[in-house]
């Protein structure tokens, strides 16, 4: 879609959860951007990459930042030629040493009984995402990275 | 969480009816598989041909059902697609399960 001066048009999909976000606002936003994406033809193989990205990071937000279960998040994305470009914001506490985690993918050797439970979403976040970037400004938390479209529009 | 589970010979078909296995009900996913496992026997597929999204909570819900099992009995998959496949092949998981492409796949193996 082009304006009269040529220009393309900016593309957004917006979602802002309730004041007292949880798990199931995080799917309800995936509802919402899988929705929207689809009907702006995102392909499928892109579309399941921004939902692992997308869900990780809201999760963490409501279980780690949200942990008093009064806060909110919000994500915008814009759509791009060859890529989605994330924006997600909560008002919930800073990250650990005000840094994103590295990812470090759990151990998966040994026997059955000392398999892992849990400790794959930033590893996720890593492989899937680009451009991770974090910044904490005054009480609000700001998550960026871009996904690349693997058929551009 | 619905699951179905039917005995066809020596293997137990858990099928997963619901399309997501997230952080909202990893608890119940576990809890779920936990009671429908009850019924003995020696092998275990977990058919997941109709969940379309899991995420690091649920993969951990699945490791989870398989750990809670005696480790004489199987626990197998079928069913794995789209997203789903992806999670289990980036976090490397696809080399822990033994994953059947689909249930009657896993029926004849």
């Amino acid at each position: 879609m082009r304006n009269r001066a040529g220009a393309p048009l900016e593309e957004r999909v917006f979602y802002r959860s309730k004041n007292d976000a949880t798990l199931f606002s995080v799917r309800d936003a995936m509802e919402h951007v899988r929705a929207t994406l689809k009907q702006r033809a995102v392909d499928d193989v892109t579309l399941s990459s921004i939902e692992i990205v997308v869900t990780e990071v809201l999760n963490n937000i409501v279980e780690h930042a949200l942990i008093e279960g009064s806060g909110w998040f919000e994500l915008s994305c814009e759509i791009k030629k060859n890529e989605l470009s994330f924006h997600i914001k909560d008002n919930g506490l800073e990250m650990p040493l005000g840094r994103l985690p590295e990812g470090i993918p759990p151990e998966t050797h040994g026997p059955r009984c000392s398999l892992p439970e849990g400790g794959w979403g930033w590893s996720l976040v890593h492989t899937l995402a680009n451009d991770l970037r974090y910044q904490r400004n005054g009480s609000i938390n700001h998550v960026r990275f871009t996904i690349s479209r693997i058929k551009p529009s | 969480m619905q699951l179905s589970k039917e005995i066809l010979g020596e293997t137990l078909v858990v099928t997963v009816l619901d399309e997501r296995i997230d952080a909202a009900v990893a608890l119940q996913f576990k809890e779920a598989i936990r009671q429908a496992t009850e019924l003995p026997s020696p092998r275990v597929v977990l058919n997941m041909i109709n969940v379309k999204f899991v995420d690091s909570s649920g993969l951990g819900a699945i490791v989870g059902s398989m750990k809670q099992l005696d480790s004489e009995r199987s626990f197998e998959l079928s069913g794995l697609t789209g997203a789903v496949e992806k999670v289990f092949h980036l976090t490397r998981m696809d080399t822990i399960f033994t994953i059947h492409a689909s249930l009657d796949e896993a029926i004849d193996a």
